[in-house]
């Protein structure tokens, strides 16, 4: 991890990139093979060299965020005394980011539309049952302010939605996505510049 | 079909140059195998008890090293 422990001074940026869930993946020799829970791409290679992945913008804001559940834990202690502890439980996990570019995505999820926006052919409007992608999201976060440089990534399997449909008006449209995040034993964390 | 550059002799004996398509006798034959360990095949992250498409030269390794097994 490119961190100087004696250095507060950190600003984060995070890049996002993701891959549908059944998107194909070509190898180096030609095989073929589909995304699924078992199945992802290689990480991508830098910014510049996604291979499989598709960036939905630069991000502009981007945080985890949980759900817990607290309960209390009421007992006799070895002195003797009733003491209380609150018991802290992560119930549910979600990555949120935003952005000022407009991926067919974000259009996508906006308007409903039940397969991925090709120009020219027409679908069917507010079709959609859920309004989400089902991916997988790689996550990396840099440090923007000194190196520029990978400090770690982040790969989770999770269900794409926009908090909020897409806003016209007379202000750059942003983006707000939230990745909720569904348990994977190939998801993972990795520290270091990966690229 | 992956295209390559290439420099041919025609029957003149003169050299010249062009694109030509991969011969089929070159292609790779794929076989199907079933993760038994995580590992990274094909340009893929496979997670045991995925079902992946290999060549055959990698089955071979995959399954030498204990990581596969090939279904058919």
């Amino acid at each position: 991890m490119n961190l100087d422990r004696l250095d507060a001074a950190t600003i984060l940026g995070a890049r996002v990139w993701i891959v549908t869930i059944g998107q194909s993946i070509t190898g180096g020799s030609g095989e073929s093979n589909t995304v699924s829970d078992t199945v992802i791409p290689e990480l991508p290679e830098s910014y510049a060299n996604p291979g499989d992945w598709i960036t939905l913008g630069k991000v502009r804001t981007a945080k985890p965020q949980t759900d817990y559940k607290t309960a209390d834990v009421e007992g006799v202690d070895d002195t003797g005394a009733y003491k209380v502890t609150e018991m802290k439980l992560a119930q549910k996990r979600k990555l949120q980011f935003s952005t000022n570019d407009i991926s067919p995505e974000a259009f996508q999820m906006t308007f409903g539309l039940t397969s991925a926006i090709v120009d020219g052919e027409e679908q069917a409007v507010f079709a959609s049952g859920n309004d989400s992608l089902e991916v997988w999201a790689c996550y990396e976060l840099t440090d923007a302010y000194r190196t520029q440089t990978g400090i770690a990534r982040i790969l989770v399997r999770g269900v794409l939605s926009l908090q909020n449909p897409l806003e016209a008006k007379s202000d750059p449209a942003q983006a707000d996505y939230e990745l909720s995040v569904k348990p994977n034993a190939l998801a993972m964390f990795v520290a270091g510049d990966a690229a | 079909m992956s295209k390559k550059a290439t420099k041919e002799t025609d029957a003149t004996g003169l050299a010249s140059e062009g694109v030509a398509s991969e011969p089929q006798g070159e292609t790779q034959s794929l076989v199907r195998v079933k993760m038994k360990k995580k590992a990274h095949v094909a340009g893929c992250i496979a997670a045991p008890g995925a079902v992946v498409n290999v060549t055959k030269e990698s089955a071979e390794r995959l399954v030498a090293d204990g990581v596969a097994v090939i279904l058919y």
